[in-house]
């Protein structure tokens, strides 16, 4: 089995890696002592760079270089905000590493505080994650009880305190923006660029934003090396990514595999066991909801940046959402113009107006009332929407249904003729 | 010019002046008007009793007479005059300075106001010309006779 | 309102850029849609109002190509770049601007014939202008019961919401009262208060000018007219000294509406009202509007025709003199120097007063020190507050120092009473007659200063000379420091340059019983400071000529009463606190037989045999102007639209002059408030109604329980002027050592304890 495991090495371990003992056992914390030892900040900051580690939370981009955007001579205090608003559809990595490697994520975030010159990291998580916030509020405080955190921490002259937020259920707060407007108390809404985070943050100051399994990389890569990590991966995307399955294959679950090793082919049917008895592949969303959509002709892509790139789609937040030949791609559609249209803030008009209008046509085209020239006029609203809009979250919405109705046109005909050929009924949206 | 060119041009008059004259006993008897003919002006209201009219002005905007006078209220639970959320409270026409051009008809929304073929409107005091609102939704108390169709081009 | 900030073409720095194949230039820093418009190509915008802050880029409307840049920009946020090119014309941007309509009337209700927007619509403008002209929406649109009462001033109607979030962004970033918010999420948003309360504020009504569509409308205006059906005037406010730039719209003969000015006056309101300001006007059809002229005998009152009041008066002001002229704060220069040339020709000899605090020694050092105007306190990095209360008096004010501090300044305010403002940063309160005390103690932080500029209080600080004398010092001593009045009346400073002094020796001169005839203009001495005195000194005098537009007072006793125009209803100009000269341009003709009261005072001198050689308020002006030195060089074509400077110094009066004198008679010093919605004119307004206020005594905690008042409901207030009864109440922040009465009120009777020149007083508080 290809699988590496770098951020969830609670699965190798035999211990509790949620109690702080368990994790100093299994090596834990080596890469802060190291680093708080005989590292300048700029060192660490050098490994990130190095190490080639992206974004984990969708976007992508290379963390050392965003670390190294914040300026040096601010006056404001630096702040590391860990994105654990793990909302995107299909996407559950980040719950297992809070919930079983909760201490790893902690260790990242204080060195990633180290290397920008912080001494203050805030968690925002998402509010469904309840098990997941208590699980890591008894973390933080073993970790303050351990030395781990607050003044001085480990013996050395650094300060470092972490915040736990927990957000209120909005899927815009995962935009990074939007999250800082939250956890400053506001409506959550993302915010005009420039300034990005990392000139003016949280509270107008300099901040570095990441995601969970972002952090989380951080103590292997300052512990074991950057060097070390870019040999896993490819070159322009190094080291692992977790893959959180889920859809109809036999074992869907969350796998940590290297990047580019493996084709996606590989992970549907050798790692998640295939499909059930009579079935195959039809489309798969690669990136979680977010993304286009890849048919069965894709199925041999490789699992890394670039490969998905070529492929049409992105690797996103690797969310792999999987449909078999038993699926409607036009309710998927629906269900997902839902989820975008309720999630949408309503801050800029075309994602406000236009993700409801797109599920009012595509509800009526499943209801069996559609009407041809409405396949025209789905296309003519996403190309209202896309690239006009502050974040995300509209393309997010565009892409998988501007990929399904060309890639599955035929459905999309066909309900517009018969309507919805789902073989059970839906279940009931909600608000 | 030539005789028979003269002759043929005076066919009408000639061919008229030996038709015995026709006497309509106005007003016992009004002449028809055409369908699209425009004279007073007429309020409707739904089938529900309420008022089409929303006291919007914009026939007083279109008007080019200035003889129409608008003034708003809001519809209230207890007192509701039309389907929006206002009424005229006041709707006034000076029939002395209407010209008939039919603009309010073209601008109106909601078809509230229309010509009708009424065309006697004389009164015996100057104020008395000018309509109410009550006045233009009653039905015209001297109605005038409207063409079936357009008649031949005799 | 104005969307699109001005841009200062002729700036030093202007960079070179080119829009849509044209080169043009912008000083740097300037908005692309700023200079778009400068340059006279409109981008359409929404969300993007440069008075509420930075942009926010929330409508998407403004989506314009910048070459080099990937996808369209937001103009409303991108600031012009050297040789930037940018194009608003190609088919893209077009169908991006379609685009975005198209979605915004997707849900807005087709409902224009019955929106009080409908005609005056950003939205529905910019739709002709830029949008679809057709819809492919076929499906229901979103609806939501309507309208809903914001407030008793404030109409919102939810479905019509673009949500540009303009209405939230006012209430949060320039009022800072943090009571709008948007509600929900996504399609769902709405319009909403944060407690679920109405939206109660002194600047509400600003939101109603903002909303770019009808979903905040304004109560007293709804379905009062349409667009096609009004007549827009620029003018003046005439409720406080600031000077506030307006508009006044006509419908059927008078005032139905007053607004901002689509341009604002950036040095003065910049495009603010208070709610005064905006909804005051019901008050020119009040019930006791003096709507005919009247003469009054011992048998009757009668109402006759105009020629043959101005007759009667003139019978009046004919006879043996003396006589006096008295001049409300609300008088106009033109009425003014009407009055002067009354009093030097025909009525030779007479007073002419204003019941205003007129000139005050005291203040003379201040007044020297260089002046600054209102846009200045945006940029002071240091505000000094002395005495005052702008928040109620000089409303807008409120506003400039909210921003200053908004924008990194310090406010350190020194005065008798703790204000709204108060909380902004450090606060001296100190009792009357040692605002000495709170200017020491404010003045450290001068010096770390670098635009330091004071606000002082005239009304305040015209008792406190030693106060005044400090703060002249530290005026004096900083370098870059500049000062502005917070002026106590409407017109004071106008009157006063044409060296019509207070009412001090006029009250004598009536008390004295040597008057004929005294000849009120805009004046109600009986509702004013020393009301008691005024009361017993007007029962002396043989005969009064009220020239006012209300009744009450004076006009309910005068043997004539000439209906005067209000200050919406007549030309004239008006001297604000920053000494700006301003015109007042009638929004529509007085009801019934009223006149403007320069068309009064000028008929009036005919009958008197004098009449002047002008017959225009812009011919009494330009006349007021050659002779008193203080407006030279002003006309009404240099006043213009914006207003113009007075740069000489009024000329210093010897009579009425008031300062020094310590504060009369016995108990607890008396601090007068007062209240922006308890004048008389927030009064009679009946759109005012839900949020007037009224009178009432506050005592500090301590204070009421050492005098045994902490159970009692009403108290009694005796000074040696007079005395009166009001409700009391006790608030544990409010300051001991001094007791808070509320002026100005009507009937309240407050006036009665002060003297006529509004020196300090002592009052005796016991339970009633």
């Amino acid at each position: 089995m290809p699988q590496r495991h770098i951020v969830y090495l609670h699965r190798e371990h035999p211990g509790d890696m949620a109690q702080l003992p368990e994790y100093v056992k299994a090596g834990g914390y080596n890469g802060l002592m190291k680093a708080l030892a005989d590292m300048e900040p700029d060192d660490v900051l050098y490994q990130l760079h190095r190490s080639g580690v992206r974004g984990r939370g969708g976007a992508g981009f290379p963390m050392g270089r965003k670390a190294s955007f914040l300026p040096k001579d601010s006056p404001r205090p630096a702040y590391v905000v860990c994105n654990a608003d793990e909302s995107e559809p299909g996407t559950f990595k980040d719950r297992e590493i809070m919930e079983f490697n909760p201490f790893q994520l902690l260790e990242g975030i204080v060195l990633a505080g180290y290397a920008i010159g912080s001494n203050h990291g805030y968690i925002y998580i998402r509010g469904e994650y309840e098990h997941q916030a208590r699980v890591l509020d008894r973390a933080i405080a073993q970790a303050y009880e351990g030395g781990y955190l607050g003044s001085g921490l480990l013996r050395s002259r650094f300060d470092f305190d972490i915040t736990l937020y927990r957000g209120a259920g909005a899927y815009i707060c995962g935009e990074e923006t939007g999250l800082l407007d939250s956890l400053e108390g506001k409506r959550g809404q993302p915010r005009l660029k420039p300034p990005f985070p990392a000139v003016a943050g949280l509270y107008a100051s300099p901040t570095l934003i990441n995601n969970v399994e972002t952090l989380t990389t951080v103590p292997v890569i300052v512990a074991k090396g950057a060097d070390w990590y870019a040999t896993l991966g490819t070159e322009k995307s190094t080291g692992t990514k977790v893959f959180s399955v889920s859809g109809h294959v036999m074992k869907p679950g969350n796998y940590e595999i290297v990047m580019g090793d493996t084709s996606l082919r590989e992970l549907l049917y050798d790692i998640c066991g295939g499909f059930r008895p009579g079935h195959d592949f039809k489309a798969c969303w690669i990136g979680g909801s977010s993304v286009p959509v890849l048919t069965a002709e894709h199925v041999d892509t490789r699992l890394d940046y670039e490969s998905c790139e070529t492929a049409g789609t992105y690797l996103g937040s690797a969310g792999c959402i999987v449909m078999d030949d038993s699926g409607c791609i036009v309710r998927s559609s629906l269900r997902l113009a839902h989820f975008y249209r309720h999630e949408s803030c309503g801050k800029c008009t075309p994602c406000r107006e236009g993700t409801m209008w797109m599920e009012k046509v595509l509800q009526r085209i499943v209801d069996g009332e559609g009407r041809m020239e409405d396949l025209e006029l789905l296309e003519s609203i996403m190309g209202r929407i896309s690239g006009r809009v502050l974040c995300a979250l509209a393309d997010g919405a565009v892409a998988p249904i501007e990929s399904a109705l060309r890639l599955f046109r035929d459905d999309f005909v066909h309900a517009v003729e018969h309507g919805s050929p789902a073989r059970e009924p839906m279940a009931p949206m909600g608000a | 010019m030539s005789r028979a060119a003269a002759l043929a041009g005076f066919r009408v008059t000639f061919s008229t002046m030996l038709r015995k004259p026709e006497v309509i006993g106005y007003p016992e008897r009004k002449t028809p008007v055409f369908p699209r003919f425009r004279g007073r002006h007429r309020l409707w209201t739904h089938e529900n009793g309420l008022e089409k009219c929303v006291g919007c002005s914009l026939c007083v905007a279109a008007c080019p007479a200035d003889c129409i006078r608008v003034v708003a209220e809001e519809n209230t639970p207890e007192r509701r005059v039309s389907a929006g959320e206002r009424f005229a409270h006041i709707y006034e026409i000076n029939m002395l300075r209407c010209i008939f051009c039919g603009y309010c008809e073209l601008a109106c929304p909601f078809d509230a106001i229309t010509l009708e073929a009424e065309y006697e409107m004389s009164e015996r005091e100057r104020h008395a010309e000018i309509y109410t609102k009550e006045m233009l939704l009653a039905p015209h108390p001297k109605p005038v006779p409207v063409r079936a169709e357009e008649p031949d081009a005799e | 309102m104005s969307d699109y900030a001005p841009v200062n073409l002729s700036a030093p720095d202007q960079i070179e850029f080119e829009l849509n194949r044209r080169r043009l230039a912008a000083p740097a820093g300037t908005m692309l849609v700023d200079a778009a418009y400068a340059h006279g190509v409109e981008v359409p915008v929404f969300c993007y109002e440069p008075r509420l802050g930075g942009p926010i880029g929330a409508c998407r409307m403004c989506l314009v190509h910048v070459e080099g840049m990937r996808g369209l920009q937001t103009a409303c946020s991108t600031q012009v770049q050297p040789d930037m090119v940018v194009r608003s014309d190609t088919d893209e941007v077009r169908d991006a601007h379609d685009g975005v309509l198209e979605l915004l009337l997707a849900n807005h209700p087709l409902d224009c014939p019955v929106c009080d927007k409908g005609g005056e619509c950003p939205l529905q403008d910019r739709t002709f202008k830029f949008g679809p002209g057709k819809t492919q929406f076929v499906e229901h649109k979103r609806h939501f019961p309507k309208p809903l009462d914001l407030s008793s001033l404030i109409a919102l109607d939810r479905e019509r919401c673009i949500t540009c979030f303009r209405c939230v962004r006012f209430s949060q970033e320039v009022a800072e009262d943090g009571h709008l918010i948007m509600r929900e999420r996504g399609g769902d948003s709405e319009i909403a208060t944060f407690t679920g309360d109405h939206y109660t504020g002194r600047f509400t009504g600003n939101v109603i000018d903002l909303c770019p569509v009808g979903a905040l409308t304004s109560v007293p205006y709804r379905f009062v007219a349409r667009p096609w059906d009004i007549k827009n005037t620029p003018s003046v406010c005439g409720h406080c000294p600031v000077g506030c730039n307006l508009e006044l719209t006509e419908h059927e003969g008078h005032v139905a509406r007053v607004t901002g000015r689509p341009n604002p006056n950036y040095s003065v309101e910049e495009g603010w009202l208070c709610d005064k300001a905006r909804f005051a006007y019901p008050e020119d059809r009040a019930p006791d509007r003096v709507r005919q002229p009247l003469i009054r005998d011992a048998a009757a009152t009668r109402e006759v025709a105009i020629e043959e009041a101005v007759e009667a008066a003139a019978l009046l002001l004919g006879r043996d003199g003396p006589h006096a002229f008295l001049l409300g704060p609300g008088a106009t220069v033109e009425e003014g120097f009407l009055a002067q040339e009354l009093a030097s020709g025909p009525c030779r000899g007479a007073l002419v007063a204003q019941l205003g605090l007129g000139d005050a020694p005291a203040l003379a050092g201040l007044r020297a020190a260089p002046a600054a105007q209102l846009d200045d306190i945006d940029r002071a990095d240091l505000v000094v507050l002395v005495g005052g209360d702008p928040a109620n008096q000089q409303p807008v004010v409120e506003l400039r120092i909210r921003k200053a501090v908004r924008g990194g300044g310090r406010l350190v305010s020194a005065g008798p009473r703790r204000h709204p403002l108060s909380g902004l940063g450090p606060s001296y309160i100190t009792p009357p007659g040692r605002l000495l005390d709170g200017v020491r103690a404010a003045g450290p932080a001068f010096r770390a200063a670098r635009r330091p500029l004071v606000l002082w209080d005239e009304a305040d600080l015209a008792h406190e000379p030693a106060a005044a004398a400090e703060l002249a010092g530290l005026l004096g001593a900083t370098r870059g420091a500049r000062q502005l009045e917070l002026g106590a009346d409407v017109n004071g400073a106008g009157l006063s340059a044409l060296g019509i002094p207070g009412a001090a020796d006029l009250v004598a001169a009536l008390e004295q019983g040597t008057i004929t005839t005294l000849l009120t203009i805009h004046a109600q001495p009986a509702e004013s400071a020393g009301a008691a005195r005024w009361a017993e000194a007007l029962g002396r005098v043989g005969a009064v000529v009220a020239l006012a537009s209300h009744g009450g007072g004076i006009a309910d006793s005068a043997a004539v009463v000439l209906p005067a125009a209000t200050h919406r209803e007549q030309e004239g100009v008006y001297v604000s606190m920053a000494k700006r000269a301003q015109r007042l341009r009638p929004g529509a003709a007085p009801p019934g037989g009223a006149a403007p009261g320069w068309e009064l005072l000028i008929a009036l001198a005919h009958r008197l045999g004098a009449a002047p050689a002008y017959r225009s308020p812009a011919a009494t002006f330009a006349a007021a102007a050659a002779a008193r030195p203080a407006l030279a060089g002003l006309s009404y074509d240099v006043i213009g639209e914006l207003g113009a400077l007075l740069h000489a110094a009024p000329p210093a009066t010897t009579n009425g002059a008031v300062g020094g004198g310590g504060a009369d008679g016995t108990g607890l010093p008396l601090v007068t408030t007062l209240r922006i919605f308890g004048d008389a004119a927030a009064h009679r307004s009946d759109a005012l109604s839900g949020v007037r206020q009224g009178a009432e005594v506050v005592l500090g905690a301590g204070e009421a329980e050492r005098r045994g008042l902490a159970g009692a409901a009403q108290v009694r207030l005796q000074s040696p002027h007079g005395a009166c009864t009001l409700p009391l109440r006790v608030d544990p922040r409010c300051p001991d050592g001094a007791v808070h009465a509320t002026l100005g009120v009507p009937g309240a009777g407050v006036e009665r304890l002060l003297a006529v020149d509004r020196s300090p007083v002592r009052v005796e508080v016991t339970a009633a």
